[in-house]
C-alpha cells in the first residue's frame, strides 16, 4: 500500500507499507498539502514529555494497564512520567521497578525527583539513576524555593547528561484557580498571575545560563513565559519547552461553567496567552506539546472548586485536539508532527518502536466514547472526535 | 427562572420584575398576621455551609411568611462534618424531595455545581467571593424605594472589592440597570481586571464619593485575609473609611448603605452608620421582601414545568 510518511529528519515523504515487510521510504519528498488532501499519514509513535502515572500508590486513579491502554490509544510509544508516586521516585531502585513493568509496548520512562522526596533540600542520587538510561530529572509540580540548591542540581545533572525538567509554578504568586484578569475579577475565583510564571521562568533561564545545564521548562502557559524562552534561545541558552495541550485549546472564559474538570495546573489563561502559545509552537520556541495526563478519581474531583484535585486526563485527547487546531488553521500538520514526534525524539534521544496510521478526518463520529483511562476527569469527553490513531506495526 | 445563581446574566427586565414583585411582598411583612398561603406544600432547605445570621434568618422568614416548610442545615449539624461530600449530602436531601435549596458556601461555584447533581431549584445565598444575588436585589430595592430609580444614579462601592460577593453582584446588577458605578479601595483589595466590568476605578474614597447618590461601604473581611492587605485598621479608616467629612462631598440626599455586619470605626464612622443618610436597617427589611419574591418566582417556574 502506498502512502505518505512523516520522516522526523526530512518531513513528509512517499512511502510504501506492507504488514509483512514493514515500511519502505521512497525517495521523493511531498508537500503538506498533498498529505492533507490524502487525509492519512504514517508516523513514528508519539513521545509524551510530561504525564502522571499514579501507580504505585494511587492505583485507584490509574494503574499501569489502564495507563498503557490510554497511551496506546493516544498513539504514544514512550511517556515521561513525573515522580510523585508513592513512594516518590527518587532513587535508582524505585525508578528501575517503575520502568520495568509490562506496559503493552509503551515505554514508561520515569523522571525521578532530583531532590529526596521532592523536598527541595537534599539531592537525590542522580548519577545512579542516570545509569538506567533516563532522559531527565525533575521536582514535578513542587516549586524549589532555594536558588542555591537549584543551581547545584543543574550543575550536577550536567555531569550525567540529564535534562533538568522544571515546571514554572510560583509558590506565592501562582496557585490560582484561573488566570488573573477580567475573568477572575468577574468570577471571584482565586487568581493566578502571569507574573509568577514569568518570574519563575526567568529564574530558571538565568540559572541555566549560569550552569550550562540542559533545562526543559514543562507546561509554559503565558505569553510572557513564551517570550522569555524565545529570547533565551536566541541568546544560546540550552533550554527547551513544552505546553500542555489544554492551554492551546481552552481559555479562562470556560471557567464560567465552574466545571471542576477545567481546574488544571497551570490554570486556564487568557485568549492572548493562547495566541502567544500557538505562535510559540509555530515558530519552534515551544518544542513539544504534552498531555499532562493527570488522572483524578471521582471522589477527589466531584467536590467544590476549592477542594477538587486539579488536573485532567490527556493521553487520548492530544492528537484529536491538535488536529482540531489544524482544521481551524491555527497549526499545520507539520507543526503537530514536530511537537509530538520530531522534537521529542531529538530532545530525549528516544525512538520508540512501531508505526502509526493517523487519520486527519476521524473515521468515527464525534460523540461519546469510552476513554481507556481509569479516571474520567476530562471536559472533552463527547466534544472531540475519537482519535484517528491506529497502530499498524508494533502491536 | 429555575435557579438564582447570580445577578450576572440576568436582564434588566428580569431584575426589575423581581424588584416589582418584592415591592408587593413588602406589604405582607407589615401586616399583623404576616402569612400568605402562596408556597403551601413547598419545601425549602436552608443549607448554610458557611455561617450567616441575617441572610439565613431573612430567607427563613421569607419562606415561612409564604407558608413554605423550611428545614435548616449547617456544616456543623450535617454529615459534612463526618466527611460526607457536598454532592452526596445534596443527593440525600433530594431523596426527600425538597423544592428549593438555598445554599451558602465558602467555595466559588458551589451552587452551580449542585445544579448538575440535583433537580431542586438552587438559590445562591453567597458563594465565596463570587456572588450574593439576593443581597444585591435588596440593595437595589432599597435604592429604588428611596430614589425612585436606579438608572443614571452615581453609586460608589468602597472597600475590599476583591473578596466581596456583595460588590460583584451589585456591580453586575446596577450596571445592567444603567447606574454609573464607581469603586475605590486600597489597590491590594481591587481585583486586577476590574476595569473591564464597566465600573470606574478610584484610588481614594473622597474622589469616588464626590457627587455620589449612593455610597455603599463594604465590610473589611478580616477572616478572608491570608496576607497583609493594609498596614492597620487605623490607617484603613483614615485613608479609606467613610466619615462625616467625606460624606459631605456626596450629593446632599446621598444614601449610605452597608451589607453588614459593620465594623464601626474601621470602614465607617459610627455617626455615619447611624446618621440620617443611613438606610442600613431598611436594607434588612427589604431583604425579607426580596427573598419572598425570589422563592415565589422559582416555585412558580417549577409549578409551570409540572403543569
Amino acid at each position: 500500500m502506498k502512502g505518505y510518511f512523516f520522516d522526523p529528519q526530512r518531513g513528509f515523504v512517499n512511502a510504501e507499507f506492507e504488514p509483512q515487510h514493514g515500511l519502505k521510504v521512497l525517495d521523493d519528498k511531498v508537500s503538506e498539502r498533498d498529505v492533507v488532501r490524502e487525509g492519512r499519514v504514517w508516523s513514528r509513535p508519539f513521545i509524551d514529555l510530561y504525564a502522571f502515572l499514579p501507580d504505585p500508590g494511587y492505583e485507584y486513579r490509574e494503574d499501569v494497564v489502564s495507563f498503557a491502554g490510554a497511551a496506546r490509544a493516544g498513539g504514544y510509544g514512550a511517556v515521561m512520567c513525573r515522580p510523585c508516586t508513592l513512594p516518590v521516585i527518587d532513587n535508582a531502585s524505585v525508578a528501575q521497578d517503575f520502568m520495568q513493568r509490562d506496559a503493552n509496548g509503551v515505554r514508561l520512562i520515569p523522571m525521578p525527583a532530583f531532590s529526596m522526596g521532592q523536598q527541595g533540600k537534599r539531592m537525590a542520587e542522580m548519577g545512579d539513576m542516570a545509569g538506567l538510561g533516563l532522559w531527565g530529572v525533575t521536582n514535578g509540580e513542587v516549586p524549589v524555593r532555594s536558588d542555591r540548591f537549584l543551581r547545584r542540581v543543574m550543575e550536577y545533572a550536567r555531569n550525567f547528561g540529564l535534562y533538568v525538567v522544571l515546571t514554572p509554578f510560583h509558590p506565592e504568586l501562582g496557585k490560582g484557580q484561573v488566570n488573573e484578569g477580567p475573568v477572575s475579577a468577574r468570577l471571584g475565583l482565586r487568581p493566578d498571575s502571569w507574573a509568577g510564571e514569568a518570574i519563575t521562568i526567568n529564574r530558571y533561564l538565568v540559572l541555566a545560563q549560569l550552569t550550562g545545564a540542559s533545562v526543559h521548562i514543562a507546561k509554559v502557559s503565558t505569553g510572557q513565559g513564551v517570550e522569555a524562552i524565545r529570547r533565551a534561545k536566541q541568546q544560546g541558552v540550552n533550554v527547551t519547552a513544552s505546553v500542555a495541550f489544554y492551554n492551546l485549546l481552552l481559555t479562562d472564559e470556560a471557567m464560567e461553567a465552574f466545571d471542576q474538570n477545567l481546574l488544571v495546573n497551570p490554570p486556564l489563561r487568557s485568549q492572548q496567552d493562547r495566541q502567544a502559545l500557538l505562535e510559540g509552537v509555530r515558530d519552534g520556541t515551544i518544542d513539544a506539546v504534552v498531555s499532562d495526563h493527570t488522572p483524578v478519581a471521582v471522589h477527589e474531583k466531584e467536590l467544590e472548586l476549592d477542594f477538587a484535585v486539579p488536573g485532567m486526563i490527556g493521553l487520548e485527547f492530544v492528537f484529536p485536539a491538535l488536529m482540531g487546531l489544524v482544521r481551524q488553521g491555527e497549526l499545520t500538520l507539520t507543526d503537530v508532527m514536530r511537537v509530538l514526534v520530531k522534537r521529542p525524539m531529538e530532545i530525549t534521544g528516544i525512538s520508540p518502536e512501531g508505526l502509526l496510521q493517523l487519520d486527519m478526518e476521524s473515521t468515527s463520529q464525534p460523540g461519546k466514547w469510552e476513554p481507556r483511562s481509569r479516571s474520567r476527569n476530562t471536559p472533552f469527553d463527547g466534544h472531540l472526535p475519537a482519535a484517528g490513531v491506529k497502530w499498524v506495526a508494533g502491536d | 427562572m429555575k435557579h438564582l445563581l447570580g445577578i450576572e446574566g440576568l436582564t434588566s427586565q428580569q431584575i426589575t420584575g423581581l424588584l416589582d414583585s418584592a415591592d408587593k411582598f413588602r406589604e405582607i411583612s407589615e401586616r399583623r398576621r404576616k402569612k400568605v398561603p402562596a408556597l403551601r406544600g413547598t419545601t425549602v432547605v436552608l443549607f448554610f455551609v458557611e455561617p450567616s445570621t441575617r441572610t439565613k434568618l431573612s430567607f427563613e422568614l421569607a419562606a415561612k411568611r409564604l407558608s413554605a416548610d423550611t428545614i435548616s442545615l449547617s456544616a456543623s449539624t450535617s454529615s459534612l462534618k463526618k466527611g460526607e461530600t457536598l454532592v452526596d449530602t445534596a443527593k440525600n436531601l433530594m431523596a426527600m424531595h425538597p423544592d428549593i435549596i438555598v445554599l451558602r458556601h465558602s467555595a466559588v461555584g458551589a451552587p452551580h455545581m449542585l445544579t448538575r447533581y440535583v433537580d431542586a431549584s438552587i438559590v445562591n445565598a453567597g458563594d465565596g467571593p463570587h456572588e450574593h444575588p439576593t443581597q444585591a436585589l435588596l440593595d437595589m430595592l432599597t435604592i429604588r424605594r428611596h430614589k425612585g430609580r436606579i438608572k443614571g444614579l452615581n453609586v460608589a462601592i468602597i472597600g475590599d472589592i476583591a473578596h466581596s460577593r456583595v460588590a460583584r453582584s451589585n456591580m453586575f446588577g446596577m450596571t445592567t440597570l444603567g447606574a454609573r458605578v464607581r469603586v475605590a479601595g486600597p489597590r491590594t483589595m481591587l481585583p486586577p481586571g476590574i476595569e473591564t466590568l464597566g465600573v470606574e476605578v478610584f484610588d481614594n474614597t473622597a474622589d469616588a464619593v464626590r457627587g455620589a447618590d449612593v455610597v455603599m461601604m463594604l465590610r473589611v473581611q478580616k477572616e478572608r485575609f491570608t496576607e497583609e492587605l493594609v498596614p492597620s485598621d487605623r490607617e484603613y479608616f483614615r485613608r479609606f473609611g467613610l466619615d462625616r467629612t467625606r460624606l459631605g462631598l456626596a450629593a446632599p440626599d446621598c444614601l449610605v448603605m452597608h451589607p453588614g455586619p459593620m465594623n464601626r470605626g474601621v470602614e465607617i464612622e459610627p455617626e455615619v452608620a447611624d446618621g440620617p443618610h443611613s438606610v442600613v436597617l431598611n436594607q434588612v427589611a427589604n431583604g425579607v421582601a426580596v427573598r419572598m419574591a425570589v422563592l415565589f418566582k422559582l416555585a412558580a417556574t417549577t409549578n409551570e414545568e409540572v403543569e
